[in-house]
């Protein structure tokens, strides 16, 4: 019963081309990890190792959840299953769908843990656990009590930055059995804490629905007065919407998104960029443009950030509303404008910040500053469009998963790779010295994506069988 | 001197869509004038909810011709005077129900939005929740709060999918008297004979994506035998048609 009731949790959740892609890439990243890799690149990990093991902490208390589907709530968990049984599938289900991330991100970093390798090795089995136990540990949780949480995490595991030792993330710091013992303290909290809250799984979300349905807007928005363009803008530009579901790769399973004001966003990039310039300019001792400094910036900015972002503009809208007011075409143009434009304001000043320490004599830094202002914006509407066309989904109800995780879900994001080869390519001249060069192929980076962003956006064409599809596939 | 004669509220002609292997529409046509109301009967798989979409824009046939107004579904002028309901339909979950009614009006280009927006919260009974998510709200709720975004901006082509869904008898009630006070052109899409009866004077009845009757509901009620109630009668035709 429980092989039967496992392989359906997880064949219900995962496509199996999905599956054989996980497994290939977890050998690989496993291969990597003791095969090859260049020793000697301590530093870059000292600064990016604990960064990612905080970041992937931190990450699922705030939006992972649990992958939960809606017809499990309305048959699966109302069958006589035993729920052990339901919780051990479940469990297994967030393993594959959360906890791995962290080989997948960090198991070329074992290079340089060769002279610890059983620390690291222990450390890392702790942290998967500890990784897939945070969602269901604290989905149910209210957002107060997630963020304490979270908080608490972060400043724990990014005080070995101050030279604690006792964190786990203190195995890039060199104190291997301290980050064991932290890890291991972290699982065995987690996992039984998470093992309580997916035997109960049922009631919890019932409770957090409820909750979740109760509230009242305290300031209601409005609208009056408006023209259609400055409507658009008001809720497209001025408010920035965050979407915490994302692919098997990292992310949760349930569906959650937020929406902040573009000037509180812009207030925290500006304090961010303030650090950034300080540290970069004043305290870092490593450069820019490092391969490896390359590799770990840009996915987070090219993929991370970009999943976030770009979840929710279609996910969210609403056919039958805001596209039957105008030509549809006309206002997918306009609504992925304001997107596109409200996310290159959002991070103007990390790119401000790069552009002067560009201008001070690091060209380097022109790539990130290019990068956020023009391709990342780009690549949020072209990879708004690929996934229209592979992998299309409408959120409905939140805290569900919207539908099975697929290889054409990842495929939506391939439109990141050209960006980060091409910007990899420039880190790569710039550390043979050639820095003309570099600098042509960033500007050329740019060029390459606003122009395929405006193509897609001007092609009516395309826009219409654009639209269409999202029809066929169920869009209201 | 002649009178200038109207176009047709909405033209349909010799509609054809494939969804794959899938034929959803064969050659469908129909036209209605303007102030018409009529019911779009059909069982499940008929096809009815690809024809409202091809009719508001949303999906582009494979072949025919379609005119609102006389102007193409997706063209500003079309999409200025009609209005469109579709089944389940689902307000933006992030927006309380004034700020959804709010933006909307908005996108339309509303005059007095705020002026609009308070008279349909009290005419659908909405004011109490006015500043509740669209999450917090009672499905029965959800559809006045859908209807009243379908209607805000008064149009006068009005397409709706079982519009009467999820609401209690007196909200019924109350809905079909905001949408009869439009004085527009209706299409209803529906497999309930009784929300047909209380909205609208025609039907047109389809079947596998083609159309196999259309007349007014006095002669569809002609067409039973020995006093045959109405429902019998659209069963009958439905199930011949198979």
């Amino acid at each position: 019963m429980q092989y039967k009731l496992l392989k359906f949790v997880i064949l219900s959740r995962f496509s199996k081309q999905l599956l054989a892609l996980m497994l290939v890439l977890l050998l690989y990243a496993l291969f990597v990890s003791f095969k090859t890799g260049s020793a000697g690149a301590e530093p870059i990990y000292y600064y990016y190792g604990p960064a990612f093991i905080t970041f992937f902490l931190v990450l699922p208390i705030l939006s992972g959840g649990i992958a939960v589907l809606k017809s499990d709530r309305d048959f699966l968990f109302t069958l006589p299953v035993k729920r052990s049984d339901l919780a051990i599938s479940l469990f297994v289900v967030q393993l594959l769908s959360f906890g791995l991330i962290i080989i997948y991100v960090l198991a070329y970093s074992f290079s340089s843990l060769t002279s610890e390798i059983g620390y690291a090795l222990t450390d890392f089995v702790a942290l998967v656990l500890t990784v897939t136990s945070l969602g269901p540990m604290t989905y149910s949780l209210k957002a107060r009590w997630r963020a304490l949480i979270a908080f608490i995490i972060l400043l724990w595991s990014l005080s070995v930055y101050l030279g604690f030792p006792l964190s786990p993330a203190a195995i890039y710091t060199g104190h291997p059995m301290y980050a064991d013992l932290s890890s291991i303290i972290l699982a065995l909290i987690t996992v039984p804490l998470a093992f309580r809250a997916l035997l109960r799984v049922d009631l919890d979300m019932m409770k957090t629905f409820s909750r979740y349905s109760s509230g009242q807007v305290k300031h209601v928005r409005r609208f009056q007065g408006m023209s259609p363009i400055r409507a658009i803008f008001a809720e497209n530009y001025f408010v920035v919407e965050v979407a915490g579901r994302m692919n098997s790769m990292g992310g949760g399973g349930s569906y959650r998104s937020g929406r902040f004001k573009l000037y509180k966003g812009m207030v925290a990039t500006s304090i961010l960029s303030a650090l950034y310039y300080y540290l970069f300019v004043y305290r870092l001792s490593i450069p820019l443009h490092t391969a490896e400094t390359a590799i770990f910036i840009l996915s987070i900015y090219v993929i991370i950030i970009l999943m976030f972002l770009t979840m929710g503009i279609l996910g969210n809208e609403r056919l039958w509303l805001g596209f039957m007011t105008r030509s549809p075409t006309r206002y997918l143009r306009e609504i992925l404008i304001a997107k596109a434009l409200s996310i290159a304001t959002l991070f103007s000043p990390l790119a401000i910040a790069n552009f002067i320490i560009a201008i001070r004599g690091n060209e380097q830094a022109l790539n990130f500053g290019l990068l956020l202002v023009t391709v990342l914006p780009s690549l949020l509407v072209i990879v708004v469009y690929v996934s229209a066309f592979l992998s299309p989904f409408q959120i409905k109800e939140e805290f569900t998963m919207p539908g099975q995780f697929n290889l054409r879900q990842m495929a939506t994001l391939l439109p990141a790779l050209p960006a980060w080869v091409m910007l990899a390519a420039s880190f790569g001249a710039l550390e043979q010295g050639l820095t003309s060069v570099a600098s042509e192929i960033t500007v050329f980076t740019s060029i390459i994506f606003v122009v395929a962003a405006l193509f897609l956006l001007s092609s009516e064409s395309l826009g219409r069988k654009l639209i269409n599809n999202l029809v066929a596939a169920g869009f209201v | 001197m002649d009178r200038i004669r109207a176009p047709p509220a909405i033209e349909l002609e010799n509609i054809s869509k494939n969804y794959g292997d899938i034929q959803a529409l064969k050659g469908l046509s129909f036209r209605l004038e303007p102030g018409q109301r009529c019911a779009l009967l059909g069982p499940n798989g008929a096809g009815k909810t690809t024809t409202l979409k091809i009719l508001v824009g949303l999906l582009s046939p494979d072949s025919g011709y379609v005119r609102i107004g006389n102007y193409p579904p997706v063209s500003e002028e079309a999409r200025r005077i009609m209005g469109y309901l579709p089944d389940d339909a689902s307000p933006y979950r992030s927006f309380s129900v004034r700020e959804n009614m709010e933006y909307i009006g908005a996108l339309r280009g509303v005059d007095d939005v705020s002026e609009k927006v308070d008279r349909l919260l009290d005419a659908l009974q909405l004011r109490e929740y006015e500043r509740a998510k669209v999450g917090r709200l009672s499905r029965g709720n959800l559809q006045k709060l859908a209807i009243s975004l379908a209607i805000i901006h008064e149009p006068t082509v009005l397409f709706l999918d079982e519009p009467l869904n999820y609401l209690d008898i007196p909200t019924q009630e109350i809905v079909i008297d905001q949408l009869k006070m439009l004085n527009a052109t209706i299409l209803v899409s529906t497999h309930i004979m009784e929300v047909a009866t209380r909205l609208t004077e025609r039907v047109i009845m389809i079947s596998h994506g083609s159309k196999i009757w259309s007349g007014s509901l006095s002669e569809l009620k002609e067409l039973g035998q020995d006093g045959e109630p109405i429902e019998k009668v659209v069963a009958r035709m439905l199930t011949d048609a198979v």
